[in-house]
């Protein structure tokens, strides 16, 4: 059951900064709305439970980046926020004009395409607590967040600091 | 989505009196919107059947589902019956489960298909919107349909394949015992195991491999009715996927073989929805897993040292850094070329530019030892029989893809080697714990 954000509705406004105040309870919400989640005899704790998160928050403070905070608020909230007009909102903000999405799926070759953001892409990116073994890494100017959706799917989503933000530049997913 | 031509349109006709507007009726428009909710680009395998017969560009192929999930068929007579087969049953030769049938009449008609997980009763039958909502439908004078894509309807568009089929199937130079062992999967296994019995060696031993198949719960968690591994799951396999497994294991010298998934409706991707991808996890008594690469306290096994995961830090900083060096050294470049003839300023733009190439070849320089260390040491510590195994199943004509926590092979037919499973990639994270095999097979994907 999820627990009621009341302060949700004193949000004046779609920022991201008020809907990034709101992780830390919406992240124990997430967090028990999704339970430990096994892959092939590894049992990984939702990426919303509190330590977890702290976990994520340190290895992405570690990668050396610009504004990290900034990163981590647009991350956290990617995975953690609930699935509601705030958060997408705050999402859309941060998205670039367009971006890359990319696919590698058993049974189909690699392919990418660009891609304008649209509803359907926010509603992929916004997890509301649905991601396992959510990991961050550096490559080149991007940083990647990288999470299990299910046992069977990885997704991820790429951001850039371009022009003093941080913006969301691609998205990927691959099966088996 | 292109926009959708009206019902009826105005022409213009002469009659003996006068010339007046009559109304004549258009070729109507069935439109299939897909959405699948556990995957944003499944490609579904789908023909299109009109009245019962195949339309004609899909006799001998079928084609995939785009990104969008819409299928739009035009130009239909009213009254006619319009259906789809779906995933492996859109084989040009089985099709034997025609779903989402609806008869346009009066109006164009769309049809709104939504995967459902969990258990449900639904049937492949569109119903009739009553909700009025979509303006868009409603101002576009089509008729709007509602169904559902269970796992009791993804079964059903799985093709059973039957013992009858089996041997058509496999590839001819297979092994007669290997063949016997495939058969007998699709002629009714009573446990999940399986024995494949060897000729006897020379000096007379004999011999046999013991296949064990797990049970997934995405099938039971999807499936409400008439799920059973034995009948309904291992039978919805490519036989020449099993084939190539029970060959590789034979070739590598393999006793025992545990294979983890097989076909399942709900989830991943399409080579294991569409029956054409095999999971295997163990062989012999070797995980095949390698997760400790990256995880701390993941599954301990030989296959990862110490020494590969400080071997795989090091390249991987050597990588870094050479990103970084290249960064200078296109900057270098850069002040060379805006010195703009000044005879100061280029001797300085140029004496830099030299440093940095010279830094640059040497970062390279590390990067390459660094790869050459992790890739040894990776090397050192992989089983014989899992390299044989492997080798065995690029080879196989009949298989598409391998990929397993120490290598990835995307197309076994393209001339590119296997690249190292990082377990950096979405598709290298998710091999980071078995072995995947695709089985070709173009009549499907």
């Amino acid at each position: 059951m999820k627990i009621p954000y009341l302060y949700l509705s004193i949000l004046s406004s779609a920022s991201f900064a008020a809907v990034l105040w709101s992780v830390p309870l919406i992240a124990i919400g997430a967090a028990e709305q999704y339970p430990a989640l096994e892959i092939h005899g590894f049992l990984y704790p939702n990426a919303c439970a509190a330590n977890v998160r702290v976990e994520l928050q340190n290895s992405l403070l570690k990668l050396d980046i610009k504004e990290a905070d900034k990163a981590w608020q647009i991350i956290d909230a990617l995975i953690c926020a609930p699935r509601n007009e705030s958060t997408r909102n705050a999402v859309r903000v941060v998205m670039a004009k367009r971006i890359k999405e990319d696919f590698a799926s058993t049974g189909d070759l690699p392919s990418f395409e660009m891609v304008v953001p649209n509803a359907q892409i926010i509603e992929r990116v916004i997890r509301d607590g649905e991601a396992w073994k959510a990991q961050v890494r550096k490559e080149s100017d991007n940083v990647i967040v990288q999470y299990f959706v299910d046992e069977a799917c990885v997704r991820d989503v790429t951001l850039r600091y371009f022009k003093s933000k941080w913006l969301i530049y691609g998205i990927g997913m691959a099966c088996d | 989505m292109p926009t959708p031509k009206p019902a009826l349109i105005t022409d213009t006709k002469l009659d003996n009196e006068a010339t007046k507007d009559i109304k004549v009726k258009q070729g109507r428009r069935v439109t299939y919107v897909f959405k699948i909710t556990t995957h944003d680009n499944l490609k579904i395998p789908y023909a299109i059947s009109v009245n019962d017969a195949v339309l004609d560009e899909f006799k001998n192929k079928n084609k995939r589902m785009p990104k969008d999930g819409v299928i739009i068929v035009s130009n239909v007579a009213p009254g006619a019956r319009v259906s789809l087969f779906l995933n492996s049953d859109a084989h040009p030769r089985y099709r034997k489960e025609p779903v989402y049938t609806v008869t346009p009449l009066e109006h164009d008609v769309v049809v709104y298909v939504t995967e459902k997980k969990g258990k449900y009763s639904d049937e492949a039958v569109p119903i009739q919107s009553k909700n009025n909502n979509d303006i868009l439908v409603a101002m576009q004078n089509q008729q709007a349909y509602t169904a559902t894509l269970t796992g009791d309807i993804w079964m059903k568009v799985s093709h059973k394949y039957l013992p009858g089929e089996i041997h058509a199937l496999l590839p001819q130079e297979t092994s007669p015992f290997v063949k016997e062992a495939v058969l007998q999967i699709y002629s009714g296994l009573v446990q999940p195991s399986l024995k494949i019995t060897l000729p006897l060696t020379g000096d007379g031993e004999a011999k046999s491999i013991v296949v064990n198949f797990e049970d997934g719960k995405n099938p039971h968690e999807n499936i409400a009715h008439g799920y059973d591994l034995l009948k309904e799951g291992l039978t919805r396999v490519h036989p020449a996927g099993y084939a190539a497994i029970f060959s590789a294991a034979v070739e590598a010298g393999v006793l025992s073989i545990s294979m983890s998934s097989a076909w399942r409706p709900m989830y991943g991707s399409i080579s294991h929805r569409a029956g054409l991808g095999l999971d295997v996890n163990y062989i012999g008594s070797i995980h095949l897993n390698r997760q400790s690469l990256r995880v701390s306290g993941g599954v301990k096994n030989s296959n990862v040292s110490i020494m590969e995961k400080e071997l795989l830090n090091t390249f991987e900083e050597a990588k870094e850094q050479q990103l970084s060096v290249k960064r200078n050294l296109v900057a270098a470049k850069h002040e060379v070329k805006t010195a703009n003839g000044d005879a100061q300023k280029t001797i300085v733009a140029r004496e830099k530019l030299k440093k940095e190439e010279e830094l640059y070849a040497s970062a390279e320089l590390s990067r390459k030892e660094a790869e050459v260390a992790w890739n040894a040491e990776r090397d050192k510590n992989e089983p014989d029989v899992v390299r044989k195994f492997r080798a065995a199943l690029i080879r196989s004509k009949s298989i598409a893809q391998v990929f397993d926590p120490w290598f990835m092979e995307v197309d076994t037919h393209d001339k590119m080697a296997a690249t190292p499973n990082m377990q950096i990639s979405k598709n290298e994270e998710t091999h980071a714990h078995h072995l995947h095999i695709t089985v070709l097979d173009e009549n499907i994907l």
